[in-house]
């Protein structure tokens, strides 16, 4: 138990120094690494693949590939039933993702749980349950687009 | 007393016995520069297999938590190594094989192929799998 809680300790003070915010904010680690899949596949719903608009990376994107924007990321979650919605608080019957993003350059997408707290794949590292500000910074940008659909809308 | 350290330094002088004082601090800076070649990052710059290996731990340390392909692609050291142009295949490949490390961005860029199939995009053992698979019949595996 020592060990493991040192290493998760030892993971945690890494993130900090690149999530700043993790030090004010709730973040747990949920999951070991996986290069399996990315953090948009995460908040879709998908463990198998990579997702990416972007043509030179040759990965998965419903539809095909696009240009790498906030549109096109808010298009791909539209084909999963998603629609765009103006707050990122939890709100009863609706699960919901948040897109950050550095400028119109999407850099990271989060799903929210049904505690209201959200998770996170980062990058090939971990899943995390964090809070929506605990990513926001230099990495990942802030939020920029929110996307809401019916509960069991997914088919799952 | 002279007041050079090295001078008076007893190790230093005890390991050129024999030689003047000149030809002492010529001698002693041969070996630190070939120490300083040998052990540091400067002999890595020199080959492209170094070259190619520093970048390489750099791109990874910086981009380690990056979401974004296109992020991880633009970083400075991932530039360089598509830079070095069909040099860099058998190095990218190795690692890819290795690590299945985002590399395709790199591969589709200096190669302009892209040998994955429709089907497998995404799923990044198979995407290399496919990579590996076109480098061994270009012989640059």
């Amino acid at each position: 138990m020592g060990e493991m809680g040192d290493e998760k300790e030892s993971r945690l003070s890494q993130l900090a120094t690149r999530f700043p915010n993790i030090s004010r904010s709730y973040l747990r680690i949920t999951s070991p690494d996986d290069h399996g899949y990315n953090c948009v596949a995460w908040a879709a719903g998908d463990t198998r693949r990579c997702w990416h608009p972007s043509a030179f990376g040759g990965l998965f994107w419903p539809g095909g590939t696009a240009a790498d924007d906030v549109d096109a990321w808010t298009r791909a979650f539209e084909t999963l039933g998603y629609t765009p919605c103006d707050s990122a608080e939890l709100e009863s019957g609706f699960e919901k993702v948040a897109i950050y993003a550095d400028g119109d350059l999407p850099l990271h997408v989060a799903r929210q749980l049904p505690t209201g707290r959200w998770t996170s794949k980062l990058g090939p590292r971990e899943d995390v349950e964090h809070e929506l500000d605990a990513l926001a910074g230099r990495e990942y940008g802030r939020v920029t687009a929110v996307l809401r659909r019916t509960k069991g809308a997914s088919g799952e | 007393m002279n007041g050079s350290f090295w001078l008076d330094n007893p190790q230093g002088r005890a390991s050129t016995t024999g030689l003047s004082d000149a030809a002492s601090i010529v001698d002693r800076s041969r070996r630190t520069a070939a120490r300083h070649w040998s052990e540091t990052i400067t002999s890595e710059r020199a080959t492209p297999r170094g070259r190619f290996q520093q970048l390489t731990r750099w791109w990874k340390r910086d981009t380690e938590y990056q979401s974004s392909p296109t992020r991880i692609a633009m970083h400075p050291a991932y530039q360089r190594i598509i830079g070095m142009g069909p040099a860099a295949l058998p190095f990218i490949l190795k690692d890819l094989e290795a690590t299945q490390a985002p590399w395709f961005w790199a591969l589709h860029a200096i190669t302009g192929e892209d040998p994955v199939p429709a089907e497998d995009r995404g799923y990044i053992d198979r995407m290399a799998r496919a990579w590996v698979r076109w480098g061994t019949k270009k012989n640059l595996v």
